[in-house]
């Protein structure tokens, strides 16, 4: 049986990141809710799409089909398009709980898109130096979609 | 009124409990599911019902009758017939988080279960010390059940 190295003291952690991204509040708030539901991929790429139920208290879960999956949380907050957060155990299979939200902030030309996680509980060390890497690719991710979703809507507006 | 007192400690639980049961690991889930739902029991002599929602975020819950009731958990994890967990705070009206996670593994013509409970919070004594006994009453339950499907 597998087992994981588990803290037998309570751990925390705290991950702060934000970015700008080219587009306006509705395109990112879109494409944050894309890379939580069907556009999430692993930090290699691997695809890992979720379902994520928009609205208070909706569930956010990897499908596997036939009632089965893993929930990683709830939705505690959801305003759009300002505003997202998700408390759960996330990937964490021991005792330990999560809170994370997407805040959305127009700058000028842009948006400024800031992820806030913050984690306590019997979390292993290789878990709490690693958390940043996700959520750095996920933040990209986020860009990539609204550039995308940008483009798209451009090429719409223009058709004759 | 907001009181303000120290908290007793945080403290942790961890119980590892298996069982070797002779009944293939499709009819142990079963036997899981319907000992987490309308088998539940904490000892020999104390039936209490439970209902379980098997799917991603079901709710395991003491249903009372019509808005009444206790709430123990969600479903974090279903993947029949090898692995179900849970989260939530199970039986502790104080601020705690649980982990149950019930594991099955096939060992020749049986199936290994092995069970296992870890939470953090300031845990009271009673559930510290009885909580052990309550899960190995639960296994033996879950064995009952599944190998009488195979007889």
């Amino acid at each position: 049986m597998a087992t994981q190295d588990l803290e037998d003291t309570i751990q925390s952690f705290q991950i702060d990141k934000d970015i700008p991204i080219e587009a306006p509040l509705d395109i990112v708030w879109e494409s944050v809710l894309a890379e939580l539901g069907p556009e999430m991929q692993m930090p290699d790429g691997t695809p890992m799409p979720f379902v994520l139920e928009a609205f208070p208290g909706g569930r956010w879960y990897r499908d596997l089909g036939e009632n089965r999956g893993h929930l990683w949380g709830h939705v505690q907050v959801i305003k759009p398009p300002a505003l997202i957060e998700i408390v759960g155990p996330m990937f964490m299979s021991y005792p330990a709980t999560n809170h994370f939200q997407y805040r959305l902030m127009p700058e000028n030309n842009h948006t400024r898109l800031k992820v806030l996680h913050r984690a306590m509980g019997l979390i292993p060390a290789d878990v709490r130096g690693n958390a940043g890497i996700g959520w750095e690719y996920g933040l990209k991710r986020i860009r990539e979609i609204a550039e995308q979703l940008l483009a798209q809507r451009k090429k719409d507006r223009d058709k004759p | 009124m907001i009181t303000f007192a120290e908290v007793d400690p945080l403290e942790t639980l961890d119980i590892l409990k298996e069982e070797l049961i002779a009944a293939p690991p499709e009819i142990v889930f079963e036997a899981i599911l319907e000992q987490l739902g309308p088998e539940n029991a904490t000892g020999p002599e104390s039936p209490l019902p439970m209902k379980i929602e098997p799917w991603p975020g079901g709710r395991w819950f003491r249903d009372l009758g019509p808005g009444l009731g206790h709430f123990w958990g969600h479903i974090q994890v279903i993947k029949p017939p090898v692995l179900l967990e849970i989260y939530g705070p199970l039986c502790m009206s104080y601020p705690s988080l649980n982990h149950l996670s019930y594991r099955a593994t096939v060992e020749s013509d049986k199936t290994r279960l092995v069970l296992r409970h870890r939470a953090i919070g300031a845990i009271l004594p009673e559930h510290r010390d009885g909580m052990p006994g309550g899960w190995a009453h639960e296994l033996s339950t879950i064995r009952r059940l599944a190998e009488s499907r195979v007889e």
